[in-house]
């Protein structure tokens, strides 16, 4: 059905992975135009919300066993754009590929505007044509939301299905503000977190630092390229907003998360088909039983889906907040220590003064603490100077 | 820490989150006491008519840790109880929201936890923004760590200490001669006397509690209280064979033959009085041979007669449901027990593995239907006939543990044990006419003022009575006799044409009577001869209304 002269002509059989991709645009609104880029390397889907969440999903021409774009002449930069609304492309995918052994071979269509966008569905027996009519909105609101790259805050890679289920769990418990907060230390020890405020109070989600799932996490001064340690960076966003990556997170393999200065979060997800299920076992089990060619694997070259997705800061945060949420981010056993800690410091001087042992004394209803304190001051002058423990001790008996 | 307590095992986790999501059906908030042995959670729902408590020994946690000396914030759950021994011990209670509560345990999707931690931290170095606040934090299989801090209100506790009253009550009435009894009691049932008095004794909140021993071991019908205890599996199959989700009530009828269940569904009606749904009944019946005990309080009279006093408990299905439910979160089968006093009067179900107990106590109606016979005899306040027929309850008690005290296995085990039944049967025997001439004389006398029943309930006064009755019987007899001759009206009697009908009635009750007296003596006399078989002798199956 290919016609060379069309403006833009593609056909494909993997109708399963389109609906997948496609069915991350639908946290954006199932029921509004979608802006279909179409250029030479593949087509781009992009929509965006209120001006502070856009998202743009790139399907490869490598999906496609043909792909024919004949923009305008001599441009290689060419593209044309299209307006259709995103469930009208869903329910005739699922609805021309729902539970068939044979293989649907899809071919869709435009000839520039004024034309309407056409799908035809065809199997071994039937053929069947859609017509969708397109009109380009003149503003279809596409929020200019570019990350400033030279000017990051923070960059993070982290797999895409813990990241999916660390947001899953901030939508089951009411999240209606959400955090995040990063901070590399000296030790090594990288945290990358999402805060929940909601009616529980703050609730916080720590996403594991391990290597293999934080893959990356560096936190940089407001220049480009500083690395910087010990420094904190919060992002502050609206959670309904924000989990409108859920979808997108949940097949992604890979997730890279950026935030520039001016508070603009940039998502870039990057789904591998070969770790990701794209079906679900209902089908992949007829599949097999059928085991044709509908069984097609994916093109090898194909990249996989791509999506960027760009939300906007909520508003800059108080520092009242800040220190609200850095002190929540203080491990319980830090917290502790510290305000332990602190009345002792004279002893890692050397000096005992009686005024701080009175002190201790004041704080007799401390009960247990008090015993540890004994045994965190133990341990912490081990190897330097024993003698303040062994003055210590008299007063505990 | 003021308090920190680890869950770590898969089945307590679950026990946990089955339990929190029962106590927040009950109501939104859910109270925790911290108490330096057990944490206990409960729940009542608004109305106050049913209240579900749950506790959790030391040893369910992983780790537990309860520091009342250093709290400082939140001082108003602090409390001090002091016990029957003078103990004085230290809680800590709050209540919190259990909606939110039952999100936050849920199981994850396609995770695993691997632990629960549950912090107050109220000491003095606490950051402001933790005080009051219950921490929760949750390490997932999938290496996440999920940090929650919902807020708490500090409360001080008022135990509600039924489930104690009603254990005291229990050991009072049963289980504090069963020594000097010349018949033995069985074994495990002892082991449940022993330990409700240790849990009684044990209690922080037995203050009130121990005091409260009965003066004298006279017992008066406000000591009336029945015990049962049977597996959850029974319950589980009533629950699940009647429709319970349309199910409101549920009836629970014991004698000393049958345990009787009734579920009743009540009817809507459409505007136009089109039934929606029909009003049902439907009730399961079991022998009583197939629970683990029962004690039932019934009166030495009441035992000997052919119909033994039904006791009767009305409560409400949904808590019920949930409570039974919850049982199941255990794989293995487990005892619930239940104990009951007269209609109206709360019922408490418990059920207890390892290191949870769980405890439902709802209110019963108070209605009560024509079925409860005893209640006619006993009369709303008696003197000392009464009291009489009372003290020799004091017996028959006892009596109905013995007799059906887990009769499957001492059937078994022992075949000796069992002619009690027989004997129990033979007394009848000879008690049965007088329960006859009982029974048909109260259509006769039905209409005479009270107090004159209420004299012939009393032992003596009906001896006395019994020579009238034979008197009044024979005359009925005779007139039936000259039936043929009753053409002449002159000889009959005017009122006793009246109540011909009455007169019919009665000797064909006799005649059943007869003939149901002379049917179990022929069957136990069978039944002493198989049994001298031995002890291997295989019990012939009983019928569910022998």
């Amino acid at each position: 059905m290919l016609n060379q002269d069309l403006l833009f002509s593609a056909s494909t059989v993997h109708l399963e992975h389109i609906t997948t991709a496609l069915n991350c645009l639908i946290p954006f609104g199932i029921k509004e135009d979608v802006l279909i880029i179409i250029d030479k390397d593949g087509l781009s889907f992009a929509r965006a919300n209120n001006r502070v969440i856009s998202i743009q999903l790139f399907l490869s021409k490598e999906l496609f066993i043909a792909y024919n774009y004949n923009g305008p002449s001599g441009d290689p930069d060419s593209h044309t754009k299209v307006c259709v609304k995103i469930n009208h492309i869903l329910d005739s995918i699922s609805v021309a590929n729902r539970d068939k052994d044979d293989v649907v071979e899809c071919t869709l269509s435009y000839n520039g505007e004024g034309s309407p966008l056409i799908l035809i569905f065809e199997d071994s027996m039937i053929s069947e044509r859609v017509e969708y009519s397109t009109y380009l909105l003149k503003d279809l609101e596409m929020a200019d939301l570019e990350p400033d790259r030279d000017r990051l805050m923070f960059e993070c890679i982290i797999r895409g299905d813990v990241l999916y289920n660390a947001l899953q769990d901030l939508k089951e418990i009411g999240c209606k503000e959400c955090y995040i907060y990063a901070i590399t230390k000296t030790d090594g020890r990288n945290i990358f977190a999402l805060i929940s405020k909601s009616q529980l109070g703050l609730s916080k989600v720590v996403l594991p630092g391990e290597r293999t799932i934080l893959e990356k996490l560096e936190v940089y001064s407001g220049e480009a390229s500083i690395k910087v340690d010990n420094c904190p960076v919060i992002g502050y966003f609206d959670f309904s907003t924000f989990d409108k990556m859920r979808m997108s997170a949940k097949i992604a393999s890979k997730i890279l998360l950026r935030k520039d200065i001016h508070g603009l979060l940039n998502v870039n997800i990057l789904s591998q088909t070969d770790n990701v299920i794209l079906v679900d076992s209902k089908i992949t089990s007829k599949m097999q039983n059928t085991s044709d060619i509908r069984n097609a694997q994916l093109p090898k070259d194909y990249p996989g889906i791509v999506i960027d997705i760009s939300i906007l800061e909520k508003v800059h945060l108080e520092e009242f907040d800040v220190q609200e949420i850095n002190l929540l981010m203080e491990s319980p056993e830090e917290a502790q220590t510290k305000a332990i800690y602190q009345p002792s410091r004279p002893n890692d001087d050397g000096k005992v003064s009686t005024k701080d042992l009175d002190g201790n004394y004041d704080n007799n209803f401390l009960g247990l603490t008090k015993k540890r304190r004994i045994e965190d001051v133990e341990h912490e002058s081990d190897d330097e100077n024993y003698q303040p423990v062994t003055k210590d001790m008299p007063l505990f008996f | 820490m003021s308090f920190k307590a680890i869950i770590t095992t898969s089945e307590n986790q679950l026990v946990w989150r089955r339990t929190i999501q029962m106590l927040a059906t009950l109501h939104d908030d859910i109270r925790f006491t911290i108490t330096p042995r057990e944490l206990i959670v409960w729940s009542m729902n608004s109305t106050d008519t049913s209240m579900c408590q749950v506790s959790f020994a030391k040893g369910f946690f992983e780790e537990y840790t309860f520091e009342p000396e250093n709290i400082v914030f939140g001082e108003d759950g602090l409390q001090l109880v002091q016990d029957f021994n003078q103990d004085t011990h230290k809680l800590y209670s709050f209540k919190t929201n259990g909606r939110h509560l039952s999100i936050l345990f849920r199981k994850p999707e396609n995770d695993v936890m691997k632990d629960i931690v549950l912090l107050i931290n109220n000491t003095e170095v606490c950051p402001e923004t933790l005080a009051n606040r219950l921490q929760i934090v949750i390490h997932t299989e999938s290496m996440l760590i999920k940090e929650y801090a919902p807020s708490f209100i500090p409360i001080k506790f008022d135990p509600i200490v039924i489930n104690l009253r009603y254990k005291r009550k229990f050991l009072n009435v049963y289980g504090t001669s069963s020594e000097n009894q010349e018949e033995q009691l069985d074994p495990r049932l002892l082991d449940i006397f022993e330990s409700t008095a240790k849990e009684v004794s044990n209690s922080y909140f037995n203050n009130d509690i121990v005091t409260n021993l009965r003066p004298n071991s006279e017992l008066t019908l406000e000591d009336e209280i029945n015990y049962l205890c049977c597996t959850n599996m029974l319950l589980k199959n009533f629950i699940d064979s009647c429709n319970s989700s349309a199910t409101e009530e549920v009836k629970l009828e014991i004698n000393v033959n049958r345990l009787c269940i009734t579920a009743f569904t009540r009817g809507i009606y459409s505007k136009n009085n089109d039934v929606l749904r029909n009003a049902m009944r439907a009730s399961n019946t079991v022998s009583t041979m197939d629970l683990e005990h029962y004690c039932l309080f019934t009166t030495a009279e009441d035992e000997n007669t052919n119909h033994p006093s039904t006791k009767v408990v009305t409560f409400k299905m949904k808590d019920f449901r949930s409570f039974i439910n919850l049982s199941s979160v255990w794989k293995t089968d487990m005892n619930i027990h239940l104990w009951f006093c007269h209609p109206g009067d709360p019922i408490l179900m418990e059920m207890r593995k390892s290191n949870v107990c769980i405890e439902l106590v709802q209110v019963s109606d108070a209605e009560q239907g024509n079925v409860i016979a005893p209640s006619k005899t006993f009369g709303p306040s008696k003197g000392s006939p009464l009291r009489e027929t009372a003290t020799k309850k004091l017996l028959s008690p006892r009596k109905s543990p013995l007799k059906k005290r887990s009769p499957l296995k001492s059937q078994l085990r022992d075949a000796p044990m069992s002619p009690l039944k027989p004997t129990a049967l033979f007394v009848k025997d000879a008690d049965a006419d007088a329960d006859v001439n009982v029974r048909w004389k109260n259509p006769i006398r039905g209409k005479k003022p009270v107090e004159e029943s209420a004299e012939e309930t009393s032992r003596p006064a009906s001896q006395s009575n019994d020579s009238q009755l034979l008197a009044t019987a024979e005359r009925t007899r005779t007139t039936i006799g000259w039936g043929s001759k009753s053409a002449d009206p002159a000889h009959m009697p005017s009122d006793s044409h009246l109540n011909r009908r009455d007169v019919l009635k009665r000797e064909k009750i006799r005649y059943l009577q007869e003939l149901s007296s002379k049917k179990p003596r022929v069957e136990s006399q069978g039944n002493s001869d198989e049994e001298q078989f031995g002890p291997t002798q295989v019990d012939k199956p009983k019928g569910i209304f022998d």
